[in-house]
């Protein structure tokens, strides 16, 4: 029976499908109901999670939002297995960026997408134990591929799971120890897993966000970039070695000349693989005009002096008050330097708020502090007394 | 209750080692079954090997309550089928969050590896481990590590890392 209206990535979705609901493993599709939800009626995707019979309810229109998406093909799966055997992956160490990618990423709910975050978590674990919510992250992960892999292959889960260790943890005799592969072109795989599957899970690429893919090319590039900087800058000491007056004509711009053989090493080796590194190639050719832009972005940061605007509010000198009106300046300084341009205009107000200061300066004379801050300072006495107290007991 | 059945011949003294660490690692009653035999419908001749899946569901069950966790012990090589990664070591196999499991020995007990006993005891434990729920895991030390790691032999003793631990303490508690 097929369920009317409601399709996944441009197929119909049949009663006793199995779809794959993002962070929530297989389900399979029970049909469609209409709920009667605060007085609206909504027609509901009615799905049972296979790992405990839980019912979920998915309403017709979230559907593609959500990222449900049918169950892997198995040339999926074979990509998702070249992808997590490949050995290039180096852990994003920042912890802030990499939460947020990881989180993004099992959000999207693609099959590349968690073994993006199970090969990550995975390489890092390798380095330093894991904080308990990324090893959370990283169990899920992982049930989620043992699940659909299991699925996609009509394989035990035990035996999903063994190949995912195959892959990630090659036994010894397996010849697949090499300590690093050529980059993997990330883009080419999901290129490659979403026309494999497209007949069954039409458009699941989407699902996986182009967005990501543009992030894993970024990182790609800049681990690129890494490298070949420091191949680069051992260069450049050669260079220096060989040629002293290079060296002295241009020491200031050493990283600028690093940067310009990164464009000519990488033209270098596009030619020598096929498929993969002629991928890489078009992304080397983007670098050269990034190291000509560089030049002129220090010129731009430069021309919105947005900074002297703050030293007009240099008012802060009348800081006979000390420490009081110094930190006050700042946060007004904030407003007006995007107005900044007109200076002497702002001059008439620039008084207006000085006045205030000005008030701080006769209140030094008395007792400083006391003044500018009427009812916070309160809270800052306080803080004081004990201080003194300290200072008395010591 | 986690019972022990055993298919091949294994001196007290290991079973008292698997029985111990066993209910070291899940805090849950352990004692052993009987003994009985490899089915002979599950011995694949091609591979020269049992099939996992087919001893499972050939094999006696000697189950005494519905939520025993039976866990069979033998010394044949086992085979499972083959996935895209191709053929590979094979410890024993688990139906994944169910009831029954199987370990072997077959492998262990070669010259500067981890011990026949030893190595059964955390065999065990990960194929246990599997039936409460548990995954592989990347903790040197913690026994879900995959067998073929070179963790596993490194690290005689049976143990489980913080987080299968509390993981699989509450799969019990919640059955």
């Amino acid at each position: 029976m097929e369920v009317t209206g409601i399709t996944i990535g441009g197929a119909p979705v049949s009663v006793g499908d199995r779809v794959v609901y993002p962070n929530g493993g297989i389900c399979k599709v029970k049909g469609i109901e209409t709920k009667q939800i605060a007085g609206a009626a909504y027609t509901m995707l009615m799905l049972t999670r296979e790992e405990d019979n839980a019912t979920v309810m998915v309403p017709e229109s979230k559907v593609g939002s959500i990222g449900l998406r049918k169950v892997a093909t198995a040339d999926a799966i074979v990509v998702l297995f070249q992808f997590l055997s490949h050995s290039s992956t180096d852990p994003e160490l920042d912890w802030k960026i990499r939460h947020r990618e990881n989180f993004d990423l099992m959000s999207a709910g693609g099959l590349l997408d968690t073994a993006q975050v199970l090969k990550g978590l995975h390489a890092l674990a390798q380095i330093r134990p894991l904080p308990q919510k990324e090893r959370e992250m990283y169990d899920s992960a992982r049930h989620q591929l043992v699940g659909e892999i299991a699925a996609a292959l009509n394989l035990p889960p035990a035996v999903a799971e063994n190949n995912i260790d195959y892959a990630l943890t090659p036994p010894p005799g397996s010849g697949r120890t090499a300590p690093k592969d050529a980059p993997l072109d990330m883009k080419a795989l999901r290129r490659s897993a979403v026309g494999k599957r497209s007949t069954t899970l039409g458009d699941l690429g989407d699902v996986e966000g182009e967005g990501e893919d543009i992030g894993l090319e970024g990182e790609d590039e800049e681990k690129e970039e890494e490298e070949k900087e420091e191949g680069a800058v051992e260069g450049g000491e050669e260079e220096e070695e060989g040629a002293p007056p290079k060296a002295a004509a241009k020491p200031a711009p050493k990283p600028k000349a690093p940067k310009k053989p990164k464009a000519e090493d990488k033209v270098v080796p596009a030619p020598a693989a096929a498929p993969v590194k002629a991928v890489v190639a078009p992304v080397a050719s983007p670098p050269p005009p990034k190291a000509e832009e560089p030049a002129p972005p220090p010129k731009v940061v430069a021309a919105p002096p947005p900074p002297p605007p703050t030293k007009v509010v240099e008012p802060p000198p009348p800081a006979k008050g000390v420490a009081a009106p110094a930190p006050k300046a700042p946060e007004p300084v904030k407003a007006p330097p995007a107005k900044a341009a007109p200076e002497k205009a702002t001059t008439k107000a620039a008084p207006e708020k000085a006045k205030p200061a000005a008030k701080a300066k006769p209140a030094p004379k008395p007792k400083a502090a006391s003044k500018p801050a009427p009812a916070k300072k309160i809270k800052t006495a306080p803080k004081a007394k004990p201080a003194a107290k300290k200072g008395g007991r010591s | 209750v986690i019972r022990i059945v055993t298919l091949a011949e294994f001196d007290e003294e290991t079973l008292a080692l698997v029985v111990k660490k066993l209910h070291n690692a899940y805090g849950v009653g352990t004692e052993v079954g009987r003994k009985t035999t490899m089915p002979s419908e599950a011995y694949d001749p091609a591979a020269d090997a049992y099939d996992a899946q087919k001893t499972l569901t050939e094999a006696e069950d000697v189950r005494s309550f519905g939520d025993d966790k039976i866990i069979f012990l033998t010394d044949r090589p086992l085979s499972l089928p083959i996935g895209p990664m191709g053929p590979g070591p094979i410890d024993g196999f688990a139906d994944f969050g169910g009831l029954k499991a199987i370990a072997t020995t077959a492998g262990l007990g070669k010259a500067g590896s981890i011990s026949i006993a030893d190595g059964l005891a955390k065999r065990a434990t990960q194929q246990v481990g599997h039936l409460f729920g548990l995954h592989h895991c990347y903790d040197q030390r913690c026994s879900m590590l995959p067998g073929w790691a070179d963790g596993f032999a490194g690290n005689p003793d049976v143990m489980l890392c913080p987080f299968c631990r509390e993981k699989s303490e509450q799969r019990i508690m919640r059955a």
